[in-house]
């Protein structure tokens, strides 16, 4: 029987597990893409640049779900 | 990088190195942002209807806030990964165009990609290609560079390359220059003679 109780709980395991999975994607994106970036482009100081911007946001956009996470515990 | 695994020659110098134009990159940037901004617009859609309506809904939103954040920034960050990809595609499409030869990097997909490079002395011809009212304004078409081989012709063929009449000059430029080298070697070979 699904009551309130075991409804937030299911949403809360499918939130964390949802950032679980994103986490381990977003980890082996990163990793292809620098890689790329380091082996393929034409311009370090260009990759450089790019692989902290994307780091930075990523960074900014992590906190967002982990603080929102807590809130929702 | 990338001139450490091509290996230039001795004496190869690079003349130009092109990306596709920018305008292609603005256009689909574009687009991740409308998807970026989907779930926010939605979100004012249902408060401003269940504003309209109080008395049918009842949605108590500060309940659901942290919901909502945590939605958001995933779905942010889904779009923010689309983006660096789409990036990671225009920053290793290239062109290179050296004083020997020519280097077509075509980057598919992240784990596909067709390198192509033929020799200034095989170059046949090359054509451009622009269609369109945006391309003429905006500056961008296809370039195509045909090449002679043993028994067939192959093609070298990119789409949305910045001032292809530009590029198509470089190209003939630098095959001009080099055959101007080879007669003065050859002019030299035979006053020696």
């Amino acid at each position: 029987m699904i009551t309130g109780d075991s409804l937030e709980n299911f949403v809360q395991i499918a939130l964390e597990g949802s950032f679980y999975i994103v986490t381990l994607v977003f980890v082996g994106f990163t990793l292809s893409i620098a890689y790329h970036w380091f082996s393929y482009g034409t311009n370090r100081a260009r990759s450089v640049a790019m692989l902290i911007t994307y780091l930075g946001v990523s960074a900014v956009l992590f906190i967002g779900m982990i603080i929102a996470l807590a809130n929702i515990a | 990088m990338l001139f450490e695994k091509i290996q230039l020659e001795e004496d190869e110098k690079i003349i130009k190195i092109a990306h596709k134009h920018w305008f292609i990159l603005l256009a689909r940037g574009i687009s991740i942002a409308i998807s970026a901004l989907a779930p926010l617009l939605g979100l004012i859609v249902v408060v401003t209807l269940a504003q309209k309506y109080e008395s049918a809904i009842t949605i108590d939103f500060a309940t659901y806030t942290a919901h909502f954040i945590y939605f958001y920034a995933f779905w942010l960050l889904l779009n923010w990964m689309a983006l660096a990809h789409m990036w990671t595609m225009h920053y290793l499409d290239i062109w290179v165009v050296t004083n020997r030869r020519i280097i077509v990097i075509d980057q598919v997909s992240l784990f596909r990609r067709h390198i192509g490079s033929f020799r200034l002395e095989r170059l046949q011809d090359v054509n451009i290609e622009i269609n369109g009212i945006i391309a003429t304004f905006m500056g961008y078409g296809i370039i195509e560079a045909e090449t002679a081989s043993n028994n067939h012709e192959s093609e070298f063929r990119t789409r949305h390359m910045p001032h292809p009449r530009d590029l198509k000059a470089t190209i003939l430029k630098a095959a001009d220059d080099l055959m101007d080298t080879h007669t003065d070697t050859q002019t030299k070979r035979n006053q020696l003679q």
